[in-house]
């Protein structure tokens, strides 16, 4: 029996002690979804996420003492089998549209997700069967947006093109306009990628089925124009137009470029950034620059918007899709395994 | 404890003629070593990483190379107290150095304490401890510190920067095993039943991985053929990362709690086999380890499991009474499937290594 006790009690000493854990709090909060968050749209203090097939979901941001979000939406926009990848959100109309990888374009007010008084049908476009990309066109109280819509020839598939369809969101009845929207550009490169429009003119990457390259057009009275073509050696993913730049983020870890404008327009430099990274998602607001990069995690730079970034933060965050800023100095992140928020 | 130990040596020492002082006068045996070899990846880097390795050495703390001379060194000193008449009672201490050429961070030392009791023919019971203070495993991302501030002096991110988040991860082992052994009826065959208790505790940065591993084992030694002996043993271990939701993001957010099933066989025979040597060896070991975590947020654990695999070959030459030297060689490979693509490209490797190590046994007689 003492025999027992003592091996007993040998294995129950032994000399190994834990360390003290060492943390900065810098990751302020995790939200983890089920699916990936592909994209975060905030309007004042309400995220809204797309989260792939599990439709969207909003969150109201409590910034107390700790950081929180306070889920208040979470579900379908239209169908069952949504697999949502893309948010923009009209400020002034309090539209949201939201993009299914392959499949259709919806728009709801956002009011109608926490308001079911509120009512209101919500119909899809049947235009097109991949609309992955779209910018707000018009922001009013009847919104339009640009969508870029990929199109494979029923009869041959190898003919492929993408077009940008302009579409009119009518205020009465909340849907997209049902008949295909009106095709204001045709016969662009099928591997399109993105697209923006600000201050009057419409920016477009990868548009070119022969080379990389971004595409700028005017629109002038209703029709838009090639202004220049800016071509490129690695395939853009993203671009993102500011007042006086516009920022490219490129695939194949090549980083991303800012190029400038003078004042009429044209452009006359660049800056080359974030080399080794491979660009997804392009922010900026509070004069930060935030890059998303997959694997890499989020890079943050210091921006006025004309001058040249410099390097503020690196986050190793989850695989990371896109971010934004929030109240100045967090970075609210969406990633392959849900929201990830930075205290930088 | 001290006291015990006093009083049951005490009162069997009443039971023989040979006085207590007498029975603790028995010759020290030592044995040291040193071996010198090749570590071919002695990080355990993924094909993936070694790319990136070569590219960016602050993942490797700077090392010279992926691969290293090793130099490893030993003594062992084994006493034999006569405490129990007919029954041997064997206490083993054994400290090891060993030294990488290419990285000194991951040089370590280790020590090991055993006491076995004879019981019977072919029956024994065994108590053993171990410690490793500090193994440098390679750099990674705290994941309690993601965030790295840019110094004034960065002029832009690049591919390099990464470096900069990444922390040396170290970790401490100890590992207390209580073994069974008792013949079967084979000539001079036996099995083996053993509990092992291993604590496996990181450093401050990485405690959310810290393990308590307990593992039960079972091994049959087959010594019934002349000049051949066969050795088997299948274990089961159960590891609980004793720091899940603790407190941190990432102990709330990760769990490296495992489960793991082992076989393990070896073969070897003598001279009679072989010409020139004295002993040829072989063995193979096959490691199955399934992760138990199910959180969406630990996409590095979910739903991952290990394949590993390890051959080793060796031979011996006895080249005088005291001196034997040992060729010895062996490939692992580990080979890691996720529901991730990035984990498995993280976690596989393979290595080979290959040593020539000299053994110098004596014993001092301080008592006659």
């Amino acid at each position: 029996m003492k025999l027992i006790v003592f091996i007993i009690l040998i294995f129950s000493v032994g000399c190994l002690k834990q360390s003290e854990p060492v943390f900065s709090e810098k990751l302020i909060y995790i939200y983890p979804t089920l699916d990936s968050v592909y994209d975060v749209e905030l309007l004042n203090d309400t995220l809204y996420v797309a989260n792939g097939e599990l439709g969207i979901k909003a969150f109201k941001i409590k910034n107390d003492e700790k950081m929180v979000l306070d889920s208040i939406y979470e579900g379908r926009v239209f169908s069952e089998e949504e697999n949502i990848i893309d948010l923009e959100l009209s400020q002034v109309s309090g539209i949201l549209f939201a993009l299914d990888k392959f499949h259709y374009t919806t728009a709801r007010y956002t009011q109608s997700l926490f308001d079911d008084a509120f009512g209101g049908m919500v119909i899809q476009s049947t235009c097109y069967n991949y609309q992955s990309k779209s910018t707000i066109f018009v922001d009013e109280v009847n919104p339009q947006i640009l969508t870029l819509n990929r199109k494979i020839d029923q009869f041959d598939e190898s003919n492929r093109s993408t077009s940008i369809g302009k579409t009119i969101v009518l205020n009465e009845i909340y849907y997209l306009d049902k008949d295909c929207s009106q095709e204001i550009i045709i016969g662009l490169n099928y591997g399109l990628t993105d697209l923006d429009f600000y201050n009057g003119r419409l920016y477009i990457s990868n548009p070119n089925k022969d080379i990389p390259s971004i595409q700028v057009y005017n629109i002038n009275e209703g029709t838009f124009s090639l202004a220049f073509e800016d071509t490129l050696s690695v395939i853009p993913n993203t671009i993102s137009a500011y007042e006086k730049t516009y920022v490219v983020g490129l695939d194949n870890k090549a980083g991303c470029y800012i190029a400038l404008f003078d004042i009429n327009g044209n452009k006359v430099g660049k800056f080359d950034l974030a080399d080794g990274f491979t660009i997804r998602h392009i922010h900026h607001s509070n004069n930060l620059l935030v890059l998303s990069t997959g694997y890499g995690g989020v890079l943050v730079y210091d921006w006025d918007g004309e001058s040249m970034p410099t390097p503020r933060a690196m986050i190793s965050s989850g695989y990371a899709y896109s971010a934004l800023v929030y109240d100045n100095n967090k970075i609210i992140v969406g990633t392959k395994n849900g929201i990830e928020i930075y205290e930088i | 404890m001290f006291k015990f130990i006093i009083s049951l040596i005490f009162s069997f020492s009443l039971t023989y003629s040979v006085t207590i002082v007498n029975r603790f006068k028995v010759p020290v045996y030592v044995s040291i070593s040193t071996s010198i070899g090749y570590d071919e990846n002695f990080l355990r880097l993924s094909p993936s990483d070694l790319i990136s390795a070569n590219k960016f050495p602050s993942m490797i703390s700077d090392s010279k190379s992926t691969n290293s001379m090793v130099n490893r060194n030993n003594i062992g000193l084994e006493y034999g107290p006569y405490l129990f008449k007919d029954h041997e009672t064997r206490v083993k201490l054994n400290l090891s150095r060993n030294l990488y050429q290419s990285l000194s961070k991951k040089s370590y030392n280790k020590y090991s304490l055993s006491i076995a009791q004879h019981l019977g023919p072919f029956e024994w019971l065994k108590l053993s401890y171990s410690l490793l203070p500090e193994l440098y495993l390679r750099e990674y991302v705290d994941k309690d510190n993601p965030v790295y501030d840019s110094s004034e002096s960065l002029s832009d991110f690049d591919s390099s920067t990464v470096g900069e988040l990444y922390t040396s991860s170290f970790f401490s082992t100890e590992v207390m095993r209580i073994q069974y052994s008792h013949p079967i009826p084979f000539h001079k065959s036996y099995y083996s039943l053993s509990y092992s208790k291993q604590k496996q505790y990181y450093n401050g940065e990485f405690t959310e991985f810290d393990l308590d591993i307990n593992d039960f084992k079972v091994g049959i030694y087959l010594r019934h053929i002349p000049h051949v002996k066969i050795s088997a043993n299948v274990s089961k271990s159960v590891a609980d990362n004793v720091t899940f939701q603790e407190g941190s993001v990432s102990t709330q957010t990760k769990d490296r709690g495992f489960e793991q099933s082992r076989m393990w066989a070896s073969v070897i025979v003598d001279e009679r086999y072989i010409p020139f040597f004295d002993e040829l060896g072989m063995s193979t070991s096959f490691d199955k380890r399934a992760f138990s975590s199910n959180l969406i947020t630990d996409p590095l654990h979910k739903g991952r499991s290990h394949s590993d695999r390890k051959t080793s070959l060796w031979v011996k030459k006895q080249i005088s009474n005291k001196l034997i030297a040992k060729f010895s060689g062996s490939y692992r490979s580990r080979t890691t499937t996720s529901i991730e693509e990035f984990v498995e490209g993280l976690k596989s490797f393979n290595k080979y290594d290959f040593f020539i190590k000299f053994t110098y046994n004596s014993n001092f007689n301080i008592y006659y």
